[in-house]
């Protein structure tokens, strides 16, 4: 009899002690499985990051005492969902014509007729996926994509008493929402 | 007879109570781990999901301002009152320093979102943020060094340089 209770003992401590694992262990792997989860989705959005590339075309800067001009190509292997627009950077840096000062300006952007410091997207070569309404009617794009090798004429405007000396260098900073960015000196 | 039974029910209910005290000390301190499991992963989480980039800084020559402009190239939004936890360091390179945020006196430094176009007042994905870091000198020519570090412990590193 005594081998019996000390045996029911026994088996009740080992049972209660599985349980308690089990329960700790099913917590765990949850969790590992949870981080293991947010991983993949990590290495992915690294890959589809490293998929964005933009170039700003050197020759195509243009600049007046207001304004600057310039075309941007997609030069990655992703379409850049125009939506994402709102996040791109542009930064201006420039030689002010009142003083001669340097000025660094991270520029806002502006849906039509930029103002103070801003930038439009006021064309697109387009070949597929056409951005809705186009950027060459006139009014501001809001849906579509703008695909590989696909180029976006991009106006930056500056405001009054701030005017461009158009006989310095300048330079554009252009950066999309990925954080890939290309810069340009003129 | 009897006395078998009681030395049997005596020995039942001491193997009860044992078990009893050594199944509460055993789900303590599995409980206490699997506490420090959850928080250790809950931080492991957070850091997978948050990361950004320094795209571009400057300074000029013989001013006390330098401006950062940083994006959240992340998975998940930063709370505007988390990034004044994050450290910046600054200075001529090889000789940076901590800077702390929001002093009255320089140095320190503060930031704005730029376009927060969701109006949510953190630093949510693709955002960018303008760092302006007021120095106690003024810059001279050389190189100099930017790192800025979340609470989580990753960095970006930016160094340029004024002529």
């Amino acid at each position: 009899m005594t081998s019996y209770s000390s045996l029911l003992a026994y088996a009740m401590m080992l049972a209660i002690v599985l349980q308690i694992l089990g329960f700790y262990q099913y917590g765990q792997l949850d969790e590992i499985n949870r981080i293991y989860g947010l991983l993949n989705e990590r290495i992915n959005y690294e890959l589809r990051s490293s998929g964005y590339r933009v170039d700003v075309l050197e020759d195509t800067v243009n600049v007046d005492s207001k304004d600057v001009y310039f075309w941007v190509r997609n030069t990655g292997l992703n379409p850049i969902p125009i939506s994402e627009a709102d996040y791109f950077d542009v930064i201006l840096i420039y030689f002010r014509k009142r003083g001669g000062s340097l000025l660094v300006v991270w520029v806002s952007r502006w849906t039509r007729n930029p103002k103070s410091f801003q930038w439009a997207i006021e064309g697109a070569n387009e070949y597929t996926n056409s951005m809705y309404p186009s950027p060459n009617s006139g009014i501001e794009p809001i849906s579509g994509l703008w695909d590989p090798g696909e180029e976006l004429y991009i106006h930056i405007r500056v405001p009054a008493g701030y005017d461009i000396d158009t006989k310095k260098p300048i330079a554009v900073l252009f950066g999309i929402h990925t954080g890939a960015y290309d810069m340009v000196v003129r | 007879m009897s006395s078998v039974a009681i030395s049997e029910m005596i020995l039942l209910c001491t193997s009860i109570i044992l078990i009893g005290i050594i199944s509460s000390t055993f789900i303590s301190s599995m409980l206490q781990l699997s506490d420090t499991q959850n928080v250790l992963n809950r931080y492991n989480q957070e850091k997978l999901q948050f990361d950004f980039k320094i795209v571009y800084a400057y300074g000029l020559k013989n001013t006390d301002t330098v401006k950062v402009w940083v994006k959240n190239v992340g998975l998940k939004s930063v709370g505007s009152s988390t990034i004044k936890s994050f450290d910046l360091y600054f200075g001529p390179l090889g000789n940076a320093k901590l800077i702390p945020h929001g002093a009255q006196s320089p140095p320190s430094w503060t930031f704005a979102i730029v376009n927060d176009y969701n109006s949510d007042g953190a630093w949510s994905v693709s955002e960018t943020i303008e760092i302006t870091i007021k120095l106690n000198y003024t810059l001279g020519p050389g190189d100099y060094y930017i790192r800025f570090v979340s609470i989580y412990g990753s960095y970006d590193e930016y160094l340029f340089s004024v002529a």
